[in-house]
């Protein structure tokens, strides 16, 4: 692993070797979360045949936004060269009360072979000291890109105090909201029907009425896992089971959880 | 009149390109008792904030481009990225292919020769074909954008019918109801450009990814 540069408040704090070769990198905010006014860039290059885990070293939580200052904003870019894997696992989003952020993500994908694991969670905010939905506003652009052309194009901005993100049909009584990107370019049609079929079968397994799970093949070259319940942990033992599924298939390897700093 | 005329007929939801065999979710809502008739009308207005914009910013960019006799590869490909659930996917597609088909004999040759190079390799979603159509047919884009979502509104107040028990009366209230905030989000999508508008329906998406494996169906999708 290179770092090419770094400025707080992110830091790359250490990588770690899994699997004798595979590099697991941690993403540190020095600051503890994200403040009004931040704009945090990461850019991340995953060069021909390299296998990377990143993920962050706990939740992304997003501060009560200042007067005057402009809204917290995000902008992570990432390239996967061909036969290369990442598996960008980020900790849950939790915006606080008061707080405004926009996440804006872009992954382009080469041709042959590059491949991709990423999940987000986004909760109601700190719904143990009783803030949920509190929040100003919170902004999500998600990009995947295939040689320049949009597998996936996820973008909304949720305004609670515009629009109940609760409504019917939207969240409904769900307070949390998983979304897992399933991606390697270059594979037959059929595989990824055969790989949805027993990601679906997960996906009847574990829903009940208080947790949703649903699998799609996107336009080309993956599928998107997404689910709904109440609680951040537990939509990650989800995500984990999913993840599992889907590496072992895609790559004959085990799912391995990142390891955390603390 | 003649305009207003051919406009009802195209948006009319007997317009035979299969709307009514798909539920874009709201069977698998119903299944699982996510929506209920008493709800109905609070879907209709979630469908019409979220995927109703999504999709009338579409029908407007693609009204833009028919007029322009562009094509419009991209707009499909971007609108089949926006939508994660394929059932809905390709019910869209499917439908907007149908309206294709109808259309082509009753255009004149050469702006029925530029529909079908337009879509030549695009993804004929619904709402991009029928912008398009209406650019051809020289359809006021506000009302061509309208008729679409009054369109869609339809066949979903026509779904909920057969799923849920919404009487007749209910029915013409609740599409009646949805006037005004319609014509707000008509005129929303011409103020934001397509390629930043989004949808959040992740319940909604849920219940079509999960529709093929209900294990009785009265829709496509």
């Amino acid at each position: 692993m290179q770092v090419l540069q770094q400025d707080p408040p992110w830091r790359v704090v250490r990588s770690f070797l899994v699997n004798g070769k595979d590099c697991l990198a941690h993403l540190h905010n020095l600051s503890g979360g994200v403040l009004s006014g931040d704009r945090l860039m990461l850019r991340v290059e995953v060069g021909e045949g390299a296998r990377v885990q990143l993920t962050s070293t706990g939740a992304t939580r997003v501060y009560r936004h200042r007067e005057g200052r402009t809204a917290a904003h995000s902008f992570v870019w990432i390239s996967v060269d061909k036969e290369a894997l990442l598996e960008y696992l980020p900790d849950q989003i939790i915006p606080y009360a008061g707080s405004r952020f926009v996440q804006e993500t872009e992954i382009e994908l080469a041709a042959g072979g590059a491949g991709l694991f990423w999940w987000e969670t986004l909760t109601s905010g700190r719904s143990a000291s009783g803030e949920k939905f509190s929040y100003q506003a919170l902004g999500i652009r998600s990009r995947i890109l295939y040689e320049g052309r949009p597998l996936v194009i996820d973008q909304f901005t949720i305004e609670p105090s515009v629009r109940s993100p609760q409504r019917v049909g939207v969240l409904g009584k769900f307070e949390c909201c998983s979304t897992f990107y399933i991606c390697k370019t270059g594979l037959p049609a059929n595989l990824w029907m055969q790989l949805q079929a027993l990601l679906e079968d997960e996906a009847e397994l574990l829903s009940t009425p208080d947790l949703q799970w649903g699998t799609s093949r996107l336009v080309e070259h993956g599928i998107v896992v997404r689910g709904l319940g109440f609680q951040s942990a537990v939509l990650l033992e989800g995500l984990h089971r999913f993840w599992k599924i889907a590496k072992l298939y895609l790559y004959e390897r085990e799912a391995v959880a990142p390891r955390k700093v603390n | 009149m003649i305009r207003l005329l051919q406009l009802m007929q195209l948006s009319d939801s007997a317009v035979p390109i299969g709307g009514a065999s798909h539920s874009f979710g709201l069977e698998g809502l119903a299944e699982w008792g996510a929506v209920e008739a008493n709800s109905l009308e609070l879907l209709l207005r979630s469908f019409l904030h979220e995927q109703g914009l999504l999709e009338a910013s579409y029908c407007r960019a693609a009204h833009v481009a028919g007029e322009r006799r562009e094509d419009v590869e991209g707009l499909g490909r971007m609108l089949s990225a926006q939508k994660p659930a394929k059932e809905s996917r390709d019910a869209s597609v499917v439908l907007g292919r149908r309206l294709l088909g109808l259309c082509s004999p009753i255009l004149h040759a050469d702006s029925a020769n530029s529909l079908h190079a337009a879509f030549h390799r695009a993804d004929t979603h619904h709402a991009i074909v029928f912008g398009y159509v209406g650019a051809l047919l020289g359809f006021d884009v506000e009302q061509t954008v309208a008729a679409f979502l009054q369109q869609s509104l339809t066949a979903l107040v026509s779904a909920a019918q057969r799923l849920m028990s919404v009487g007749q009366k209910q029915a013409v209230a609740a599409l009646w109801m949805m006037k005004e905030e319609l014509v707000a989000v008509v005129r929303e999508s011409g103020i934001q450009d397509h390629r930043n508008v989004g949808s959040f329906m992740p319940l909604m998406e849920i219940a079509s990814m999960r529709h093929p494996r209900l294990e009785t169906r009265l829709f496509l999708s």
